[in-house]
């Protein structure tokens, strides 16, 4: 998403980076946490209706909170949703990104 | 060009014409995906208000991880937005 890898640009992250996550993030040099959020919002996604209690496991064991899991499902609905708001009315880039 | 009518800038009124402002104050336009909603002006609100407190509120994950997420959630979407 050319729009949010120019946010991330903004918070100092290398393009490499910014390019192999928009790639295919499990190729990315992440530390746990990230790996961990990155598949539970790939999983959530794709298949939300397979998961269980089972999938938050990989998220506590890397230390993240209660707080964290839940802004991890906030973060990843809300993505879900603006995306096909973009994608359902074919919202085009503004002049600024791309 | 979006599918579906907007409310353009110069035809902005009241909440609506408010709402704009903030952004043409700030980046000059209005971005694609808030205007896009402009037929339903309490909504469009409501998203901006959701976002904001979501992606830029306190949050016990960094904004980097959290837009990290919306990166990998868009590029699976095929959006990109």
């Amino acid at each position: 998403m050319v729009e949010h890898g120019g946010s991330l640009r903004r918070l100092h992250l290398e393009p490499d980076l910014i390019n192999a996550l928009e790639r295919d993030y499990r190729q990315a040099s992440l530390d746990p946490p990230e790996q961990a959020l990155l598949a539970f919002a790939e999983a959530l996604t794709r298949t939300p209706g397979s998961i269980t209690e089972t999938d938050l496991e990989p998220l506590r064991e890397v230390g993240l909170s209660d707080r964290a899991i839940l802004d991890a499902v906030h973060v990843t609905g809300y993505f879900n949703f603006v995306n096909r708001v973009a994608l359902g009315l074919g919202v085009e880039l503004d002049p600024d990104e791309g | 060009m979006v599918w579906i009518r907007v409310v353009e800038v110069p035809e902005a009124q009241g909440e609506t014409l408010t709402f704009y402002q903030q952004y043409l104050d700030r980046l000059g336009y209005v971005p694609g995906i808030m205007q896009a909603s402009s037929l339903n002006e309490p909504v469009m609100r409501a998203h901006y208000d959701l976002y904001r407190k979501i992606m830029y509120g306190p949050s016990d994950l960094t904004r980097v991880q959290r837009e990290m997420i919306g990166l990998v959630v868009s590029s699976l979407n095929e959006c990109h937005y």
